[in-house]
């Protein structure tokens, strides 16, 4: 081989440590560290039941502790695979699994400091790996070091005992200021309230700090008038696994914090609220779906993507949205217009009856009426029903805003010769003059 | 105001009217697919409603939607409906096709009298994402370059969108027909990737299909383009297949259009010619008064040729 036609590509440990944690941001690195355990969950106890499984979060200014008893890491698993940067492709698969890339764990830990011991327990094995990754640095090998190793435990750990804690100290200053500040603390709490709610849903207890995370049940407003649309769909390609996707639009309370989209991907939501076109929103030039607006506080919208094969879903790298390119998100987009378009018409047609105070609220008693269920139990239906003739029409007439600039003596003279108060009617009454005289016949 | 309506007479332009009876002839083939009368006819009416009054006529379709978007005028619309099951809808195009079932093989005629633009590829994501097979989608746009507009390209660019836009035209392509030919690759290619994302969550072997039928190039006025095909499930190949569109000559499944071309011809040559018709070849009509172009255009058209006289009513 001639050395000199050899370009060096190598990556380098700083690449890894400084510059990879930078496309993430700390709460995600922490919401990944939680999609660990979620897999040693799913591995021991699969897709239903998570009860007396926990995962216990601790963040201060001086260290970071996420403990769970979710089985553990093998010995194995951790030699192989688990320390990898990246993925290798001989990996056994997880079925159904939310780690996926291969980065999500070391990410998380360069991200929030520089020293860190992981103790894992399984039902037949223990490690201990523990490193100081400025020294680690300097080390020309890719290699971590267990500290201790019991291959075959003589007795085998209580089931609460059986594990994985990961302690992370010397916290890089920015993570320690965060973790000083309740307000962070606060939203780190919010956002896995979300992007675990399948799993809190299932029995899985997370606790930060010791308080305890809530789940909200995801619920649609139903009744014997008003159904929210519901749709499975199926992507099947040969030799792949299949990628299963429900999707349900419908109505709820009238909240814009919470109104939007929700997107999940094998249970871990990806996307929360959205009101923006990756959802459908002002598609068409907002002819086909409007821009979000407060009118339509009331709108949900949920689609759920399982899997068996993460690498099939929709989702980034960072778990923060979806990849827009894929070709199964572009199909299940054209739906999620589809369904989301009749309940925009509804709502503006629930506005236009707020409107006009003395016609009977039908539409209004329709929702007052309605009750909410959780999506497990909505009825069938492809597309939203409102089973309801509202007396109100919108109306079809579309206005288009005109903004002009003239000098102002000249409209102040037009303003008196007019005889109105205001700029607006100014504009108004200019144009039906020319109107009535030139367009109008 | 604003309306073509208003501009026109539509059945006094014949070129026009010619393309109606051809795309009336090629729907008349969709029988092989299913009763004609289970079809939905939609269009933009106008006040003179051409389509709706040979559709209805010669394909027995009563389920006919009229979109106008002149809501100014909905007095005279409404006075100007032919028939009882003509139901009239005030709105844009894009607003109202969403509003609509699509449980129903439909015919749909888009009719615009402008450039393409957003909108019009908004009108039909709509109908690939939710039409039944064996739909058919017509799209007609105009086509005229415009002299006054001194940067056609970004012009086009700009109103469609430059992820729309196809890449490396120039200013030279924009002139003669090349507006047409480049509105139908973006309108194909739109088209296509809205179809690739309906037939994602399709099986293999129910995936849905779409296959170009049309592609008018005419002038009454301006230079227009009409593009437009059908939606069918790979399932029902053998029901196309069974259409036997490819035996109508003005079916166009590629680039290449079918342009309709107007012979300019007194009543007495028309009734002269009409009685030679049809024949192998336009050469052996006796005329020798009549220049060999107008009667090679007229051999081609005469089963579709209007006639316009004044009558006393």
């Amino acid at each position: 081989m001639n050395n000199e036609k050899i370009v060096n590509a190598a990556p380098t440990k700083e690449f890894f440590i400084y510059m990879l944690t930078k496309d993430i941001p700390l709460v995600r690195a922490i919401i990944d560290l939680v999609d660990n355990c979620l897999d040693g969950a799913h591995r021991i106890r699969g897709d239903e039941d998570y009860s007396e499984l926990w995962v216990r979060i601790e963040a201060n200014k001086d260290s970071f502790k996420i403990s769970d008893n979710c089985g553990g890491i093998s010995v194995e698993l951790a030699r192989k695979y688990a320390f990898r940067f990246g993925r290798p492709k001989d990996m056994p698969r997880l079925k159904h699994s939310v780690g996926q890339f291969g980065v999500g764990m070391k990410r998380a830990l360069f991200k929030i400091g520089r020293e860190f011991k992981i103790e894992s327990f399984t039902e037949t094995s223990r490690f201990v790996i523990e490193e100081d990754v400025e020294k680690w640095k300097e080390k020309p090998k890719w290699e971590f070091e267990f500290k201790e190793l019991e291959e075959k435990l003589t007795q085998p750990p209580s089931i609460d005992n059986r594990g994985t804690t990961i302690i992370v100290k010397s916290l890089n200053e920015s993570v320690a200021e965060a973790f000083n500040l309740d307000n962070f603390i606060n939203r780190l709490k919010g956002e896995l309230e979300i992007a675990h709610q399948d799993s809190l849903s299932k029995g899985l207890q997370i606790t930060l700090n010791g308080i305890p995370l809530t789940f909200s049940i995801t619920e649609l407003l139903q009744s014997d008038i008003l159904k929210p649309a519901n749709k499975d769909l199926e992507f099947d390609e040969p030799e792949k696994a299949v990628v299963k996707v429900k999707l349900y639009a419908g109505i709820s309370d009238s909240d814009p914090s919470t109104a939007g989209w929700y997107v999940y991907c094998n249970g871990r939501c990806i996307l929360e609220t959205d009101k923006s076109n990756t959802t459908g929103w002002a598609e068409g030039g907002g002819r086909t779906i409007p821009q979000y607006h407060n009118q339509f506080a009331r709108f949900r919208g949920y689609v759920f993507f399982d899997c068996d094969d993460a690498g099939r879903l929709p989702w980034n790298t960072t778990k923060t949205g979806v990849d827009i390119d894929s070709t199964i998100y572009r199909s299940v987009r054209q739906n999620m217009i589809t369904m989301m378009r009749p309940v925009i018409d509804f709502l503006n047609r629930l506005d236009a009856e707020k409107d006009c105070r003395e016609e009977p609220a039908m539409l209004t008693e329709a929702v007052e009426g309605a009750e909410k269920a959780d999506l497990q139990s909505i009825v069938a239906s492809p597309n939203f029903i409102a089973n309801v003739e509202s007396v109100i029409k919108t109306p079809v007439q579309q206005m288009q805003r005109i903004q002009y600039h003239k000098p102002k003596d000249q409209v102040k003279i037009v303003k008196d010769v007019l005889r109105v108060l205001s700029f607006k009617e100014v504009g108004e009454k200019t144009f039906d003059y020319f109107f009535e005289r030139e367009c109008d016949e | 105001m604003g309306s073509t309506g208003e501009k026109i007479n539509y059945s006094l332009r014949p070129a026009k009217q010619i393309e109606r009876k051809m795309l009336c002839i090629a729907f008349q083939r969709l029988s092989h697919f299913a009763a004609l009368s289970s079809y939905r006819y939609i269009g933009f009416g106008s006040f003179y409603f051409h389509d709706f009054m040979l559709f209805h006529k010669a394909l027995g379709i009563e389920n006919m939607i009229s979109i106008e978007r002149d809501v100014v005028n909905e007095a005279r619309f409404r006075f100007n409906v032919p028939f009882s099951c003509v139901d009239l809808l005030f709105g844009s195009s894009n607003s109202i096709l969403p509003d609509l079932p699509w449980d129903v093989r439909t015919i749909l005629w888009l009719d615009y009298d402008y450039m393409v633009d957003k909108s019009v590829l908004t009108d039909i994501s709509w109908f690939i994402a939710n039409s039944m097979p064996s739909s058919i989608l017509v799209i007609t746009v105009n086509a005229q370059p415009d002299l006054l507009i001194k940067t056609p390209v970004e012009n086009l660019t700009q109103r469609v969108s430059v992820d729309k836009m196809i890449p490396n035209v120039k200013k030279k392509d924009m002139s003669g027909w090349g507006i047409a030919n480049i509105s139908r690759k973006i309108i194909n290619n739109h088209l296509l990737e809205e179809l690739a994302a309906r037939n994602g969550s399709r099986p293999s072997g129910s995936k849905f299909v779409y296959q170009q039928l049309f592609n008018f190039h005419y002038q009454d006025g301006a230079k227009m383009l009409t593009v437009g095909g059908i939606l069918y499930d790979e399932g029902q190949q053998g029901q196309f297949d069974g259409c036997r569109f490819d035996n109508l000559d003005f079916i166009k499944n590629d680039e290449e259009p079918y342009t309709i071309e107007i012979p300019k011809l007194t009543f007495r040559e028309l009734r002269h010619l009409d009685q030679q018709l049809p024949t192998e070849d336009f050469r052996q009509l006796k005329a020798q008064i009549i220049p060999e172009r107008d009667l090679e255009r007229y051999s081609k058209v005469y089963p579709y040729f209007p006639t316009f006289a004044e009558i006393y009513m």
